[in-house]
């Protein structure tokens, strides 16, 4: 059974069945999902970005790549794919580029609003579940779960550091989440266009979150799945830039 | 006077005056020029009278002068760091709008094809030229995304036209 947890329009369950292609009010005639726009922050991600492209364009038609000044070969690697690329002119960080993407397909009159990581940590099938939720509910924003769906190949000391950030996001901003640092999201085009990424790091994950509280949209978590491979663990987080991420977001709270 | 009064009192004096007299001649605002000029002002004034220092922490309650120069260093150092960190914030801002302006005015349309169907050839002197030139792949599709005109104007490479949805 698929679960799905909603704040402020609670459902407790979906539909278990997948939802087939013909179904999919937004599918367009091959089958991909035409009104989506999916954002990908991408740095220094040539050698992976490829293959989340190839996934993601089997399931969506409009994908924005923001290279996020990256100095190895991305840009080349992107160009390769029908998708929109937009080249940070230096490196600004994940939230800043997201919040370029987003605001690029609000430009082009997007309907929905997905965020995608570049590492190849997520599966683009998720999108498809997320997407049906959102329209099935009348939340905003459709957030990815790790800890309600599966987390393959995650260390302890990851787990540990994640759970950590939960508690602290609910320790500041009071909100529940089972998972606050995920970069998979669906958000509808009113969803979007209240969102204000300022934080331009990692720290834009919890600002994503406060921010949807502020507004008063409502939300649900959708279990998805993430896949850790030594090659993202790499490039990922490191849990000692947890601390540092903490202390900024206390800063960037204490002065308002 | 001992030497530290000596040669101190007059240069925090006198670095007092001369951000006054700037203050006054590039219209900095009172505010402003008291912010810059009254800290060393203070300075020079409790260096040529340290006692009355001790008189004003007796009446705050705290021990010695030193103890209070030392309270409002501190102070001073911790509301100058929020203050300048704020700068930080607001510069960083406008940086990161200027920068996503510029990137979504020269937002570009990757290959309608994907790489399986292209002629590996074209590629493999791209990546020659490459070497030489620096992305070719970017140099040619931004040439494409300067000919037209924004916001609504996006190059698109590829043999499928240009557009959007």
């Amino acid at each position: 059974m698929l679960t799905i947890q909603e704040r402020r329009t609670p459902i407790t369950s979906c539909q278990a069945r997948r939802p087939s292609l013909a179904d999919e009010p937004h599918a367009s005639g091959a089958g991909r999902l035409d009104q989506v726009w999916v954002v990908v922050a991408a740095y220094n991600e040539a050698g992976r970005i490829g293959g989340v492209l190839e996934e993601l364009l089997q399931e969506v038609h409009n994908v924005v790549v923001v290279d996020d000044g990256s100095r190895d070969d991305t840009a080349d690697q992107v160009l390769r794919y029908p998708v929109w690329f937009l080249q940070h002119a230096c490196n600004l960080g994940q939230g800043a580029a997201l919040q370029t993407g987003i605001r690029f397909a609000l430009q082009q009159g997007a309907s929905y609003v997905a965020t995608f990581d570049a590492d190849g940590q997520h599966t683009a099938d998720d999108l498809r579940e997320m997407l049906a939720a959102l329209t099935r509910s009348t939340a905003d924003f459709a957030l990815g779960s790790r800890f309600l769906g599966r987390a393959e190949g995650i260390p302890l000391s990851r787990r540990i550091v994640l759970k950590l950030a939960i508690l602290f996001t609910r320790l500041i901003s009071g909100v529940s989440l089972s998972d606050v640092h995920n970069g998979i999201r669906v958000m509808t085009r009113h969803g979007a266009q209240q969102l204000r990424i300022t934080m331009n790091r990692m720290e834009h994950a919890s600002q994503f979150v406060e921010q949807i509280l502020a507004s008063g949209l409502s939300y649900v978590e959708v279990p998805v799945t993430v896949r850790y491979t030594a090659d993202s663990l790499r490039k990922g987080q490191k849990t000692s830039e947890a601390v540092k991420l903490a202390a900024k977001l206390l800063l960037e709270k204490l002065l308002g | 006077m001992n030497p530290f009064q000596m040669v101190f009192v007059p240069l925090c004096s006198g670095l007092a005056l001369l951000l006054l007299v700037r203050g006054v001649r590039y219209r900095m605002g009172l505010r402003q020029t008291l912010c810059l000029a009254a800290p060393w002002a203070l300075a020079a004034f409790t260096i040529a009278f340290p006692s009355t220092v001790s008189v004003v922490a007796g009446w705050l309650g705290i021990g010695r002068g030193a103890d209070l120069v030392f309270y409002a260093g501190v102070l001073g150092c911790l509301a100058s760091s929020l203050y300048f960190y704020q700068r930080f914030r607001r510069l960083e801002s406008l940086c990161t709008e200027l920068i996503r302006r510029e990137a979504i005015r020269q937002a570009i349309r990757g290959m309608d094809r994907p790489p399986r169907f292209r002629n590996a050839r074209s590629d493999a002197g791209c990546r020659a030229r490459e070497r030489n030139q620096g992305s070719c792949h970017v140099r040619a599709v931004s040439m494409r995304a300067a000919q037209v005109s924004m916001p609504t104007g996006l190059a698109c490479r590829g043999g499928s036209g240009g557009s959007i949805r």
